[in-house]
């Protein structure tokens, strides 16, 4: 787990690996002390999934979707979410054209190649509709017609856990939708200090606007991870975990095949991230937290204490 | 995946007490053969091949090697059955090579891993096969083994249902084990069980389902190996038209017969014996006379009143022909062995010859149809279990090629049943207290059931005194010596059985049997001369010396001549033990009172077997499984005394291999390591490489739980272990690559394959001792 892409394996070429470490480096330093969260972040990117933040105030989530979303380069678009953020303000609508006697489709933000989504649950559930068909297609259809969403859309939603005057909760549709969900947590005391060291001197707090991989070289990359080998027993291994959290009493929702395919393909995104060709059950179990947490639903408080109970119940393949 | 797994234990376990109730059967059957051992551990070997096979390390050649393992496993019984007719002239039945090569595809079946329907497979014929077994063996082993399976079976049926149930039910439900219908099952089938078990033990269970078994032909027309089968055992036919068609009791042509006696028998090995004078005769008789019964009813007479033997013999000496070699089977005895049987009783003896004296209190038999298993028995009248004769025991007795009209009887025989006989009057009871069949000699072939009562090995029987008329000594035989080596002998020994004991021992300890030391004619007392000069001679002498030096101390003894069934002589395959000439055997038998008969005058007497010659047995009631243990235990603890040194050795030994068995263990695991992880691929190296890891870890104290990836294990348990950084190496990345790397390319050499790999074996989870020096870190990893 501590071979990582920047010590140029075999499996990425030099310039990816480059492009890898650059936006490894660049979340890394708005964001700093979590690696971890990092690496999870980057690898839900490279499976072409959409991550949902879900943190309380102040620590981080709209810099690091910032940070994100300028480092792959491409058009960036922020909405943030009200109660009386409609639709078509997010996906676009048709306007009629005094001269030309027609309707001129007018995109809205969602055609974007990073959407931030900012403070998701306080739009109501119709708004968040509106982004249904794009998370899982990458498409937009107004008015009988459909238009492509770029190849690398990728959503970053963040939302506050506790503040919930004013808000609605994501429904199960669209949680499905999300490859992850990740929270930032408190940084470290010595972080905390570096930080505070750091921002002496600094106006206000301004995220990089660096650029660190084109769209083609993330769309590359995430053709690449499709790729990366899934043996046989290891795809067992997930249908076990999948059918544990529908057996688990306290799970009225299990994992559904999307969200199998989902974990699956961050699995294989972290074996990349690690320089291997082939995906381990360690790949799966680190990211079985996060991509799980965001779609069990049931009678339990944390679904971290479900997700630990089931895979250490579920027996992992070895040489059987 | 993980509830098929689930049930894959019961199915080994099934498969298993399958296995072991057949070779329990087989074993019964034919006894020690090593070449079925030799057999089977092939099939074993084949049986951890396919195991093997059918795991990912071997890829694609597993399928390959699989399929042949079982074209082996399937062709092995009918190939190892040939090959031992060729050369060892012997052989199997061919359902019996049926039966084996069905055992052998289970095995392969259940050993296959990641098929389900292989499992199930495998357990439908685990259920064939214990069904063949008990229907070919019943015992209490095979009893309690069938009872266990069905209880497995039951788990493992409900499981499979459960299993499939569980897939149609809403994926949200819980799934839990039905521990009630599970238990009433259980408690149901034990009632069941229990019910069945006592119709299970009678002979009429085994009979009627005799016939559903297929067969290679009873009466080995087609294959001399075959068992016995439809059409023989014991209900055979008549003999009207040909004596081939084999009839017992029924048949005419078998009455006239010229075959020899039990006296032609003892006339095979000796001379007729030579003229004698009749001296005086020492006389006793087994009861007083104030003792003996008054009977009115109809008492048997002996037709050859005065019978003898003449214990003064000459050896022949014959050059036998290559055809008198062959002996034929005198009789045939199906129950416990060893058994004697008694055809004439001798209480009289003047020194030369031994006689009866014709007073034995007489005995009636009455016509008993109540016994339980619907047979009509002759029986005595006064004959029933007591404090001293506990166990009621069965033979049957075929009658084959001996010439007699007295029924060949256990000791205490207490009835006599042969097939289709509705009358106690075809038997009467000699002078000399044996049992005669009326009416001529016994048909040849005829089956006779006798039942017998027998003492249990751990009660101490109570002698009976002789009354002090009992005895008659004549002036022309001189007792005084044997009276005083009587003394000699059991002198400290306490009186009664003891002493009975000490001399019998004594007799088998000092005294060499010798058929072919006969005592010279011109002694006067030939137990005297065997007593206190030559020391050896033929059985009848020490039989006639045991029952001299018993009735010295004054207790009652007989010497009864008949026929030993010898336990050598057990054959397997017919279950039968045949009795021949050889067997013609003498003992001792003595008056014993069982306790709390001393008001009876006549119930509660009973004539004990004792065993003066070497080499003989008496037969004893069965021991229970509890005495038996502290039998062997006993011998045990006698045995580790007289070995102290050997003993010690050995425990030392044992306490510094159980001291150091974490070392002891990986030593042997380690060169099993070194011996076999050569054979395979890189990927077949490395796996057995991570096996004995996990071994090694799961000794130290780290086993891996099971939803714990091997690399996240293997790195905390490494964190643990002070310097061991086996796992931070490229070794890690070599355990992925053979665990998950289907068909990723190896990124290292063969040769840094094996480097890799010992270094893990030299260093990682060892026992706590001086490690070498890793060499992983010269290593870097190579592009492929």
């Amino acid at each position: 787990m501590t071979a990582k892409l920047e010590e140029s394996g075999p499996v990425a070429h030099a310039g990816t690996a480059d492009a890898i470490k650059s936006l490894r480096g660049l979340l890394n330093t708005a964001i700093r002390g979590k690696q971890e969260v990092v690496e999870l972040v980057l690898a839900c990117l490279l499976a072409r999934g959409h991550l949902l933040l879900e943190d309380l105030p102040g620590l981080g989530k709209t810099t690091l979707a910032r940070t994100l979303a300028n480092a792959l380069g491409g058009r960036y678009a922020r909405v943030q979410c009200t109660p009386d953020l409609m639709p078509s303000d997010i996906t676009g609508f048709n306007m009629f054209n005094q001269k030309t006697r027609e309707f001129d489709f007018c995109e809205g933000p969602i055609f974007a190649n990073v959407l931030l989504a900012d403070e998701i649950n306080r739009a109501t559930p119709r708004t968040q509709s509106a982004l249904f068909e794009a998370m899982a297609e990458r498409q937009v259809t107004i008015d009988r017609a459909t238009h492509r969403l770029p190849q690398t859309f990728f959503v970053v939603a963040t939302q506050n856990p506790i503040d919930s005057h004013g808000t609605y909760p994501l429904p199960e549709a669209q949680l499905d939708r999300f490859a992850m969900k990740l929270s930032i947590g408190y940084p470290a005391r010595a972080t905390e200090i570096e930080i505070l060291a750091r921002h002496v001197g600094q106006r206000d707090q301004s995220s990089s606007s660096e650029t660190a991989i084109s769209s083609e070289s993330l769309f590359e990359l995430q053709e690449q991870i499709a790729n990366i080998a899934v043996a046989e027993k290891v795809n067992r291994y997930l249908v076990d975990l999948a059918e544990a959290t529908r057996r688990h009493p306290e799970v009225s929702i299990g994992l559904s095949p999307r969200g199998l395919l989902i974990l699956q393909r961050v699995a294989q995104a972290r074996a990349f991230l690690n320089s291997r060709r082939f995906v381990t059950p360690d790949d799966v179990q680190d990211v079985a937290g996060p991509v799980l947490s965001v779609r069990l639903a049931g009678d339990f408080s944390s679904p971290d204490s479900v997700i630990d109970a089931i895979l250490a119940d579920v027996p992992t393949p070895l040489w059987d | 995946m993980r509830a098929k797994s689930a049930w894959n234990r019961p199915s080994w376990v099934l498969v298993g007490i399958s296995t072991l109730m057949l070779q329990l059967a087989l074993f019964d059957r034919q006894g020690w053969v090593v070449g079925e051992w030799v057999q089977l551990g092939i099939a074993v070997f084949l049986v951890f091949v396919v195991h093997a096979a059918s795991g990912r390390q071997w890829e694609r050649r597993g399928q390959l090697v699989t399929a042949m393992c079982f074209a082996v496993l399937i062709i092995l019984p009918f190939a190892w059955d040939a090959f031992q007719r060729s050369t060892a002239d012997w052989g199997q039945p061919f359902e019996i090579q049926l039966v084996l090569a069905l055992r052998n595809m289970m095995l392969g079946l259940v050993a296959q891993r990641g098929t389900a329907s292989n499992k199930a497979f495998a357990a439908l014929a685990s259920c064939f096969l214990a069904l063949f077994s008990i229907l070919w063996l019943m015992n209490g082993w095979t009893v309690a083994l069938l009872f266990v399976y069905t209880i497995v079976g039951m788990w493992w049926l409900m499981g499979v249902y459960w299993d499939g149930l569980s897939s149609c039910l809403p994926s949200h439900s819980e799934r839990c084990v039905p521990w009630r219908p599970i238990g009433f099952a259980v408690a149901l089938g034990g009632l069941i069980a229990g019910l069945l078990l006592p119709i299970a033990k009678g002979r009429q269970f085994t009979t009627a389902i005799a016939g559903i078994l297929p067969s290679s032909g009873g009466t080995r027309w087609s294959d001399e190996f075959a068992y016995g089968g439809v059409g023989d055992g014991p209900q055979m036919v008549s003999a009207k038209e040909d004596a081939s068609s084999f009839g017992p009791i029924e048949s005419e042509l078998f009455l006239e017969s010229k075959m020899p006696s039990l006296y032609d028998c003892f006339n095979e090995f000796s001379n007729p014996p030579p003229k004698h004078r009749t001296k005086g005769r020492r006389r006793a008789i087994p009861l007083a006379p104030n003792l003996m019964k008054q009977n009115h009813q109809k008492r048997g007479s002996n037709k050859q009143a005065g019978r003898e033997f003449n214990t003064v013999r000459q050896r022949k000496h014959e050059t036998p022909h290559v055809a008198d070699l062959r002996s034929h089977a005198l009789l045939q005895v199906a129950g416990r062995v060893p058994v004697h049987l008694g055809l004439y009783s001798y209480d009289l003896w003047d020194g030369h010859r031994l006689a009866a004296s014709n007073r034995t209190p007489a005995r009636a038999l009455r016509f008993d149809t109540s016994s339980g298993d619907r047979r009509s028995w002759a029986r005595y009248a006064d004959a029933a279990e007591d404090d001293l004769l506990t166990y009621r025991d069965r033979h049957e007795i075929r009658i084959i090629n001996l010439k007699t009209e007295r029924v060949p009887s256990p000791p205490n025989c207490i009835g006599v049943h042969i097939d289709k006989l509705h009358t106690a009057n075809l038997f009467r009871v000699t002078q000399d207290g044996m049992l005669v069949m009326e009416g001529g000699q016994i048909p040849q072939l005829s089956v006779m059931h006798v039942e017998s009562l027998q003492r249990s090995a751990s009660d101490t029987p109570q002698l009976a005194k002789s009354s002090s008329n009992a005895r008659v000594d004549t002036e022309d035989v001189d007792t005084k010596d044997i009276d005083a080596l009587a003394r000699e002998w059991t002198t400290g020994v306490d009186d009664g059985w003891q002493k009975v004991e000490t001399i019998c021992q004594r007799l088998r300890r000092e005294f060499v049997l010798d058929a072919e030391h006969m005592a010279p004619a011109d002694v006067d007392d030939v137990a005297a001369y065997f007593l206190f000069e030559s020391k050896r001679g033929p059985d009848y002498l020490f039989a006639t010396s045991a029952a001299l030096l018993i009735r010295s101390l004054g207790y009652e003894t007989r010497v009864v001549s008949g026929f030993y069934a010898d336990p050598e002589h057990y054959d397997r395959q017919s279950r039968l033990t045949p009795i021949y000439v050889d067997d013609a055997h003498f003992w001792v038998e003595v008056l014993a009172q069982a306790p709390g008969s001393e008001s009876s005058k006549t119930r509660g007497f009973h004539w004990l077997p004792v065993e003066p010659s070497p080499g003989y047995q008496v037969l004893l009631a069965p021991e229970s499984l509890w005495s038996q243990w502290v039998s062997r235990a006993a011998v045990t603890w006698h045995a580790l005394k007289r070995n102290p040194i050997p003993v010690l050795a050995c425990l030392a030994v044992c306490m510094a291999a159980w001291v150091k068995r974490a070392a002891v263990g990986d030593f042997l695991v380690t060169r099993w390591w070194e011996v076999h992880h050569r054979w395979g691929d890189a990927r077949y190296r490395v796996i057995a490489t991570l096996r004995l890891l996990d071994r090694r870890a799961r000794v130290r104290g780290f086993p891996r739980p099971k939803g714990s990836p091997v690399e996240r294990w293997q790195l905390t348990a490494a964190a643990r272990e002070a310097d061991d950084d086996t796992w931070s190496g490229p070794f890690r990345d070599l355990a992925n690559w053979a665990l998950y790397g289907e068909d990723a390319p190896l990124e290292f050499t063969p040769h840094q394959v094996s480097s890799l790999c010992r270094d893990a074996v030299a260093g990682a989870f060892r026992p706590p001792r001086k490690r070498s020096v890793p060499t992983s870190r010269r290593f870097e990893r190579t592009n492929a």
